[in-house]
C-alpha cells in the first residue's frame, strides 16, 4: 500500500467537522483578517478534500492541485470580466472548463506509474503559472500584473455573508463528498488503490475509474478557485504555484488522508497558522517544515486518525457508550434480515446460476485452451497448453514451482496474452479481451494473497463481487443514501447470502477485512467470486498457508457450493490430498508444458508423473493414492 | 477494531470545540495594538503614530526586499530616540508577505483600520494587488517599489510613489545611450517586472524616434537559470545597444553570459533600476563593468553625511542600494507627517501632492515633486556603473511620458 | 541555423547539468525505491558549508571542498536515521512527501541563516575561456561539468553493474524482505546509499554555485527539469538519466531561441507526456514486471 487506511462512513464526523467550522465561524466576533483567512482556509480544505479523494481514496498522487484551483479562479473571473458572463453562469462554464482539463490531462497520466504522475503534475503546475504569466494571454489574465476580481453580487467579497456561503459550499462538497465514497463507485476506487490488476480481473475498468477520480479531485479544486477569488479580490500567478500544491498536500497529510474530514482541519491548521498566529516569516517556514514532517513520520493518519484514537480511549473509559457504540454495530448487521424486498433477489441470484449451468449442460465445454503460449521478452512460460474443462466439473491444475500454473490463470483471466493460441470460455473466445470484459463472461478468480481491500469490512468486500453485473451510476452514488438505499440493500442481501455460503459467521461480518485470519479472507474472497454471476471459478491456490482442518473445510465449502450451484472450477494447488478430495479431472504442468491429464488418482500413478513431483526413477509406485496433502 | 460513527462523533465534536475556543482566542487577542480609540484619525493617538508594511522577508524574494523595511525602521528608530514627532513616537510593524500578493493583501486588510499609512511594499505583484484596496479606504500608500503602470497613473488617492516607472526608465536610457554614443540598433530582454510589455514599446519608441531601430526582445522568468540561449541571439543579431529591466541576481546572470559568449554589445548595456541592486554587485563579471549604464533613482554613491547614510554605515547593507531607498523614503514619510497638521490621513495626502522640488533626502535622492495628477515623486534619472563593489553616477538624465519634451542629460560633476 | 546549433550545443552544456543532479536521485531510487525531493537543497547546503569554511575560517577552496564533502556524507546519513528509517513501513508515497518535506525545512534553515545577504560571489574550481563550437562558448567550468558528471556516471554505472555492493542495492531496492531474509544489512546500505547522495549532491553544488549564485533556493529552478529528465531517461537508468536531461536541455534551449520561453516549456511537457505515453519506462529504462 502506497499510503494509509481509507476511513469508512466518514459522513458523520465530517459533516461534524465542517459544521463546527461553520458555527464557529458565524457565530464568534472575528476581527478582518482572521475572517478572510478563515474564508481563504475553507476555500484550499475544499481544494484539499479532493486531493483527498484523488490521494487517499484512489492512492493516486497529483503535485499540481493548485493549478486547477487557479484555472477554475482565472477561467471563472475571465468570463465574468471579459465575456460578460453573469456570475453562476461563468462559474459553471468555469469550473466546466476546468474538468474539461482534468480530463484530458487524466486521460494520459492515468496510464503511468506513480512517480511518472508526480513529475507530469508538477510539471503541468509549472506550465500553467508560465502561461498565466506570460504574453500570450496577458490581454486576457493580465500576466505578471494579475487580474482584480469584481465582487459577486448578493455576498460581496468579505464579510459573514460570504463566510456562509463558503461554508454551505463546504457541507454540501462534505456530503456529496462523503456519499461517493461510501458507494458502490468509492468502493471501486479503494479496490484500484488496493492493486490494479486485481481490480482489473473484478471487472473494474481501472482507468475509467482513475480518470474519474482525478477530474473530481480537479473540479473541486476548481469550486475551491471561484471561492478564493472572491474573497481575496485579486488573482496573481505567484499564489498558485508549486508551493501552494505542497501546501494542499500538506493539508492532506496533517489533516489525515482517506478521511474527507480530516483535510478541512488539515486546511485551518496550514492556512491559519502561518498567516495568522506566527507572524515572523523564517521561524513559520520552519514550523511547518517541521509540522509536515512530524504528521509524516510519527502521525500518519493524521489529525482525524489522532481523534479517532482519543474517542476509542473515551469509549473504553465510559463503559456506557461503549454499550451504545456495540447496540449499533450488531444492528447494523441484524438489519438486513428484516427486510422483505430482500429474499427474492437472493433467490434470485442463486437461481440465476442454476438456471445458466442448465443451458451450459450442453457439450460446451466451460474453458478451452488451444495451444496457448506465453512468453514474456524471451522467456517462455507457457508453451502449446491444450485444456479443456467440462462445464460443471471441479478441475484440478498442478505442477512444480514456476510451472506456469498462475501464468495459465492469468491468461485466462485477461491479465496476460498469449502470443500463440486461442482461449475460449463457453465457446467463446476472449482473445485480446480486456480484463473486465472477460469478467463481464462469468470468469471470476482469486489470488494467491487474498485480494480483499483491508480497510474495507467483509461485507463491502464482498459487495465488489457485483460491480461487474449491477451497474450502478455514479451520479446517483454522488446523492447519497437517499438515492442508492434501495440497491445498497439488495446488495447487502446477496453479499450475506453470499457469505452464509462460505461460512463466514455474522459476527465476523462488521469487521475491517484485514482483521480476519487468512483463512477467512479466502472465504471472503470466493464469496465475491460468487455473489456474481460466475460462471466458472479459478481458484489460484486457496490451500495455501492453511492448515489441515482448515484445508478440509473449504473442501467441504467448495463441494457444497459446487453441488448447490453447478460452478464450473478450476482450481490450482500444491496439496494432493485437497485435490484427489474435490477433482474431477486434473492436469499437470511442467515447464510451461502440460505433461499428463486425466482423473486425479489415475494421473498421479503414472510413473512419469510421479517422476516429476519426486524426483526418481520411472518405478511403479504402489499406494499413490493414499498421499496426504503435505 | 471498527468504530462506530456515534463514537466517532463525540470526540471530534470535543475536537472542534477546542477549536472554536482558540478562534475565539485569537480573534480577542487580534484587537490588541490598534490605535483603537482615537477620535483624531485612524492609526494616531495622542502619543504615537502607527506606521505598517507589508514586506517579503522570507522565500527567495527576501534579499531583494527585506534591507528596505529594516532600514526605513533604523530611521524611525532614530526619529523616536531623538523625540519622535510633536512628541509622537512611531510604532512600525512589519508582517511578511513571502512575496504572495494574496497574503500581501490579507496583511492589509488587517491594517486598514488599525495603522496610519502604509508604508512601501517591495515589488509589483504585491503593490498592484493592495492598492486599490488601500486607496478606496482611505489609507496612504506611500513609496512602494513599483513598475506597474495603473498603480499610479492614473494617480490613485493616496498612492505616491517615489521611483520612476521601468517603461520611464527604458525610454530615458536609450535616450541616454543615443546621446552618448550615437544612434544605434537596440535588442531588449526582461524579466515580466510590473508592465514589462510596455517597457519594451517605449524603448522601441525612444529608439526609432531618435534614428536607430529596434532590433529584437526577449522575456525571461525570474531565476531563470541559462540566459545563455538568449546571449547567442544577441550575438546574431549584433545589435549596438542591449537594454535591460531585469532583476538584480538575473542581470548579473544575464551580463555574464554575455561576456562568456563574447557578445556584449558595441556600445553599451542599458539597464534599469532593478538591476541596481547589492545582488547584482555580489555577482556581476567585472570584466563587464565598463560597458554597463544603469539607471538608478538614488544618488551613489550616497552623499555620506546624509542621515541615513551616516545610520546605515555600520551595517551590513551599507552599500545597498535597496536600503539607500527604504530610508530615504522614511525620511520622506516623516518630513510629510512633520508638515501635517492636524494629522490626517486626508492631509497627509494634500501634504505631499503640494510637494515641488522638495529635498526630503539630500544625497541619496534628487529632488521630489507632486502634483494632483503626477504620483510619480522623481523626474530625473541618475546614471550610475558599476565599479568593483560599488556604484558610480556618471550622469544624469531627466525622463517624463512625454519624450519629446525631455531635456538632455548631464554628466556629473 | 548557426544559432539553433548553437542553442543546442549549450542545451547539452546544461543538460549535462541537469543530468548530474538527477544521478543521486536516480541512485536513491535504484537502491531504496524512494524519489529524493531534498536532493536540490542538500546540495546547496554542501555548497554553503563549503563557502562558509572558504569565508569565514579562511581555508582555500581546494581544502574546504573534501571537508564539506565528507560532512555531507555524515549529514547524509543522519537525514537517513532521523527522516527516513522511522516506521519505514509507511509506504513509498509516504516517505517521498517526507524528503519534500525535508527540502522544505532546510531551505527554510538556509534562509534564516544566510539568506538575508544572498546571493553570494563563490569560487570557481577552474578559471579560463573555455572553448568554442560553432558561435558558443563553453566557459571552462562547464567543460569541468561535463567531465565529472561523466566520470561520476561510469563510476556509478560501474558501481551497480560490477560490485556486490551495486547487486546489494539494487536487490534491496526491488525485493526488500526477500533481501534481508537473506542477510543483506538493509540499515547499512540504506544509510550509504543517502550519505553517498549527500556527496555527489555537494560536488554538483560546488560546481554549480559560481554560475548559479550561491543562494538557498539556487538549485530549485533546476529540480523540475531534472526530474523531467529522469522520467524521460528510465528512472532506473544512470545513462537514461544524462540522456534525457540533456534532450530536456536541447529541446528546452532551441526551442527557446526559436520562439520564447513559454514555448519552451509547453514542448518540453509535451515530449514528457508523449514519451512516457509510448514508453512508459523511458527511453533507457527496463519494463517493470509485476507478478501477482
Amino acid at each position: 500500500m502506497i499510503i494509509g487506511d481509507a476511513k469508512n462512513r466518514t459522513l458523520v464526523p465530517s459533516l461534524v467537522i465542517a459544521g463546527g467550522v461553520t458555527v464557529a465561524g458565524l457565530a464568534l466576533p472575528l476581527d478582518t483578517t482572521l475572517e478572510y483567512t478563515l474564508i481563504a482556509a475553507v476555500a484550499w480544505a475544499i481544494a484539499a478534500i479532493g486531493l483527498d479523494v484523488l490521494v487517499g481514496f484512489t492512492g493516486q498522487v497529483s503535485f499540481g492541485q493548485a493549478a486547477f484551483v487557479a484555472i477554475g479562479a482565472y477561467a471563472t473571473s475571465a468570463l465574468r470580466i471579459h465575456a460578460g458572463f453573469p456570475t453562476p453562469l461563468a462559474v459553471v462554464v468555469g469550473v466546466g472548463i476546468t474538468g474539461v482539463i482534468a480530463l484530458l490531462l487524466g486521460s494520459i497520466v492515468v496510464r503511468y506509474r506513480i512517480f511518472g504522475i508526480a513529475v507530469a503534475t508538477l510539471f503541468f503546475g509549472y506550465l500553467t503559472m508560465t502561461v498565466l504569466m506570460g504574453d500570450v494571454l496577458r490581454p486576457v489574465f493580465g500576466g505578471a500584473n494579475g487580474l482584480a476580481v469584481p465582487e459577486y453580487e448578493l455576498v460581496g467579497s468579505h464579510g459573514k455573508p460570504y463566510l456562509l456561503l463558503t461554508c454551505v459550499v463546504l457541507l454540501i462538497v462534505v456530503f456529496v463528498t462523503c456519499s461517493l465514497t461510501d458507494s458502490q463507485t468509492g468502493r471501486a476506487l479503494r479496490l484500484v488503490k488496493t492493486n490494479e490488476a486485481v481490480a482489473a480481473a473484478a471487472g473494474i475498468r481501472v482507468r475509467r475509474m482513475k480518470m474519474l477520480s482525478f477530474t473530481y479531485c480537479c473540479v473541486l479544486a476548481a469550486i475551491a478557485g471561484v471561492l478564493y477569488a472572491g474573497v481575496v479580490g485579486y488573482l496573481g500567478p505567484e499564489g498558485f504555484g508549486i508551493k501552494q500544491s505542497v501546501n494542499i498536500f500538506a493539508m492532506l497529510v496533517v489533516g489525515g488522508a482517506g478521511t474527507v474530514g480530516g483535510p478541512i482541519l488539515g486546511a485551518l491548521l496550514v492556512t491559519i497558522l502561518p498567516g495568522y498566529l506566527l507572524r515572523d516569516g523564517h521561524v513559520s517556514a520552519v514550523v511547518f517544515a517541521a509540522v509536515l514532517l512530524f504528521f509524516l513520520i510519527l502521525l500518519p493518519e493524521g489529525i482525524y486518525g489522532l481523534l479517532q484514537r482519543v474517542g476509542a480511549w473515551i469509549t473504553r473509559m465510559v463503559p456506557a457508550l461503549g454499550r451504545f457504540a456495540a447496540r449499533r454495530r450488531s444492528a447494523r448487521v441484524r438489519r438486513v434480515d428484516h427486510d422483505p424486498d430482500v429474499a427474492t433477489t437472493v433467490v434470485g441470484g442463486a437461481s440465476r446460476v442454476v438456471d445458466e449451468t442448465a443451458e451450459a449442460e450442453a457439450d460446451i465445454p466451460a474453458l478451452e485452451v488451444d495451444g496457448v503460449e506465453v512468453t514474456f521478452g524471451g522467456f517462455v512460460a507457457l508453451s502449446d497448453v491444450d485444456l479443456r474443462i467440462r462445464a460443471g466439473s471441479v478441475h484440478a491444475i498442478i505442477g512444480p514451482n514456476g510451472a506456469g500454473k498462475t501464468t495459465l490463470l492469468n491468461a485466462v483471466s485477461g491479465l496476460y496474452v498469449p502470443s500463440k493460441g486461442d482461449i475460449r470460455v463457453f465457446g467463446e473466445s476472449t482473445r485480446g479481451m480486456p480484463p473486465h470484459r472477460i469478467r463481464q463472461r462469468g470468469v471470476v478468480r482469486t489470488f494467491q494473497t487474498p485480494a480483499i481491500v483491508p480497510d474495507l469490512d467483509v461485507l463491502d468486500n464482498v459487495k465488489l463481487g457485483l460491480d461487474a453485473d449491477e451497474k450502478g451510476s455514479f451520479w446517483t452514488d454522488l446523492l447519497g443514501r437517499l438515492a442508492t438505499g434501495r440497491r445498497e440493500r439488495a446488495l447487502e442481501a446477496e453479499a450475506h447470502w453470499a457469505l452464509d455460503a462460505v461460512g463466514i459467521d455474522e459476527s465476523r461480518r462488521a469487521l475491517l477485512a484485514k482483521n480476519l485470519d487468512l483463512s477467512e479472507q479466502k472465504r471472503v474472497e470466493i464469496a465475491r467470486g460468487l455473489v456474481g454471476h460466475a460462471r466458472l471459478l479459478l481458484l489460484d491456490e486457496p490451500t495455501a498457508g492453511l492448515s489441515v482442518k482448515q484445508m478440509e473445510s473449504l473442501g467441504a465449502t467448495l463441494k457444497d457450493v459446487h453441488r448447490r450451484f453447478g460452478l464450473t472450477i478450476m482450481v490450482i494447488s500444491h496439496h494432493i490430498g485437497f485435490i484427489l478430495d474435490i477433482a474431477d479431472e486434473m492436469t499437470v504442468l511442467d515447464y510451461g508444458r502440460v505433461i499428463g491429464n486425466g482423473e486425479p488418482a489415475e494421473v498421479l500413478a503414472r510413473p512419469e508423473i510421479a517422476a516429476t513431483f519426486m524426483g526418481v526413477d520411472a518405478e511403479p509406485v504402489e499406494e499413490t493414492a493414499g498421499t496426504e496433502g503435505s | 477494531m471498527r468504530i462506530s460513527s456515534a463514537r466517532k462523533f463525540t470526540p471530534l465534536a470535543v475536537g472542534v470545540a477546542a477549536l472554536a475556543l482558540i478562534l475565539a482566542a485569537c480573534s480577542g487577542g487580534g484587537a490588541v495594538g490598534a490605535g483603537g480609540d482615537s477620535d483624531a484619525e485612524v492609526g494616531v493617538t495622542e502619543d504615537t503614530i502607527y506606521l505598517a508594511a507589508s514586506q517579503t522577508l522570507s522565500g527567495p524574494g527576501a534579499a531583494s526586499c527585506a534591507p528596505s523595511t529594516d532600514a526605513a525602521k533604523l530611521y524611525f528608530d532614530k526619529v523616536n530616540a531623538e523625540g519622535g514627532i510633536d512628541g509622537r513616537k512611531i510604532d512600525f510593524e512589519v508582517i511578511d508577505d513571502a512575496y504572495d500578493p494574496q497574503r500581501a493583501l490579507a496583511n492589509v486588510r488587517g491594517f486598514i483600520d488599525k495603522k496610519f499609512a502604509m508604508v512601501g511594499a517591495c515589488g509589483s505583484a504585491t503593490a498592484a494587488a493592495v492598492y486599490k484596496t488601500l486607496s478606496s479606504a482611505g489609507m496612504p500608500f506611500l513609496f512602494p517599489t513599483n513598475g506597474v503602470a495603473e498603480v499610479v497613473k492614473p494617480a490613485a488617492p493616496g498612492v505616491f510613489q517615489i521611483l520612476p516607472l521601468y517603461e520611464d526608465q527604458t525610454a530615458a536610457l536609450v535616450h541616454y545611450g543615443f546621446e552618448e554614443f550615437g544612434a544605434g540598433s537596440i535588442f531588449v530582454v526582461v524579466n515580466p517586472l510590473g508592465e514589462y510589455e510596455s517597457a519594451i514599446e517605449r524603448a522601441r519608441e525612444a529608439a526609432e524616434q531618435g534614428g536607430g531601430e529596434f532590433v529584437g526582445s526577449a522575456v525571461a522568468q525570474l531565476g531563470t537559470t541559462d540566459y545563455t540561449p538568449i546571449a547567442l541571439q544577441i550575438k546574431e543579431a549584433a545589435p549596438d545597444f542591449v537594454v535591460i529591466s531585469t532583476g538584480g541576481s538575473d542581470s548579473a546572470k544575464f551580463v555574464n553570459a554575455l561576456v562568456d559568449q563574447n557578445a556584449l554589445p558595441a556600445k553599451g548595456v542599458l539597464g534599469t533600476s532593478a538591476a541596481v541592486a547589492g545582488s547584482f554587485l555580489n555577482s556581476y563579471n567585472v570584466a563587464a563593468a565598463e560597458h554597463l549604464y544603469l539607471g538608478s533613482a538614488t544618488q551613489l554613491p550616497a552623499a555620506p553625511d546624509n542621515e541615513c547614510i551616516e545610520l546605515l554605515a555600520d551595517g551590513d547593507f551599507a552599500n545597498d542600494p535597496i536600503a539607500h531607498i527604504g530610508c530615504a523614503s522614511a525620511m520622506g514619510i516623516v518630513q510629510a507627517i512633520r508638515q501635517t497638521s492636524p494629522l490626517t490621513r486626508e492631509g497627509l495626502m494634500e501634504t505631499i501632492e503640494s510637494w515641488n522640488e522638495e529635498d526630503v533626502s539630500p544625497g541619496v535622492f534628487a529632488p521630489v515633486s507632486f502634483s494632483a495628477e503626477d504620483h510619480i515623486g522623481l523626474a530625473t534619472l541618475y546614471i550610475v556603473q558599476p565599479d568593483g563593489s560599488e556604484f558610480n553616477v556618471i550622469a544624469q538624465c531627466p525622463y517624463s511620458e512625454d519624450d519629446s519634451a525631455v531635456g538632455g542629460c548631464t554628466a556629473a560633476g | 541555423m548557426d544559432l539553433y546549433i548553437s542553442a543546442a550545443i549549450s542545451g547539452v552544456a546544461v543538460g549535462l547539468l541537469y543530468g548530474m543532479i538527477g544521478f543521486a536521485i536516480v541512485m536513491l531510487y535504484k537502491s531504496t525505491g524512494v524519489a529524493n525531493f531534498a536532493q536540490g537543497t542538500l546540495a546547496t547546503l554542501g555548497a554553503f558549508v563549503a563557502w562558509a569554511l572558504v569565508t569565514d575560517a579562511g581555508l582555500p577552496l581546494l581544502a574546504a571542498v573534501p571537508i564539506a564533502l565528507v560532512a555531507s556524507g555524515v549529514f547524509g546519513i543522519i537525514v537517513y536515521f532521523l527522516v527516513i528509517r522511522p516506521r519505514a513501513s509507511a509506504g513509498n508515497l509516504n516517505i517521498t512527501v517526507r524528503t519534500l518535506g525535508l527540502s522544505l525545512l532546510l531551505l527554510a534553515i538556509m534562509e534564516w541563516r544566510w539568506g538575508a545577504l544572498a546571493p553570494y560571489r563563490y569560487p570557481t574550481i577552474v578559471h579560463g575561456e573555455g572553448i568554442q563550437i560553432a558561435s558558443v562558448v563553453l566557459p571552462a567550468q562547464s567543460l569541468l561539468i561535463a567531465a565529472v558528471a561523466a566520470v561520476i556516471m561510469v563510476l556509478l554505472w560501474a558501481l551497480f553493474r560490477y560490485t556486490r555492493a551495486g547487486l546489494s542495492f539494487r536487490a534491496l531496492a526491488e525485493q526488500p524482505d526477500t533481501a534481508r531474509l537473506l542477510g543483506l544489512r538493509a540499515t547499512r546500505l540504506s544509510a550509504a546509499t543517502w550519505g553517498l547522495s549527500a556527496v555527489l549532491g555537494t560536488i554538483v553544488g560546488v560546481l554549480l554555485a559560481p554560475s548559479a549564485f550561491l543562494a538557498p533556493a539556487m538549485m530549485e529552478p533546476y529540480l523540475l527539469f531534472t526530474f523531467t529528465g529522469i522520467v524521460l531517461g528510465g528512472l532506473t537508468s544512470l545513462p537514461g538519466a544524462l540522456l534525457g536531461s540533456v534532450i530536456v536541455g536541447i529541446i528546452s534551449n532551441v526551442t527557446i531561441v526559436a520562439f520564447n520561453l513559454e514555448a519552451g516549456v509547453l514542448v518540453v511537457f509535451a515530449i514528457l507526456l508523449i514519451v512516457m505515453l509510448l514508453r512508459p519506462q523511458g527511453l533507457l529504462g527496463k519494463q517493470e514486471a509485476v507478478r501477482l
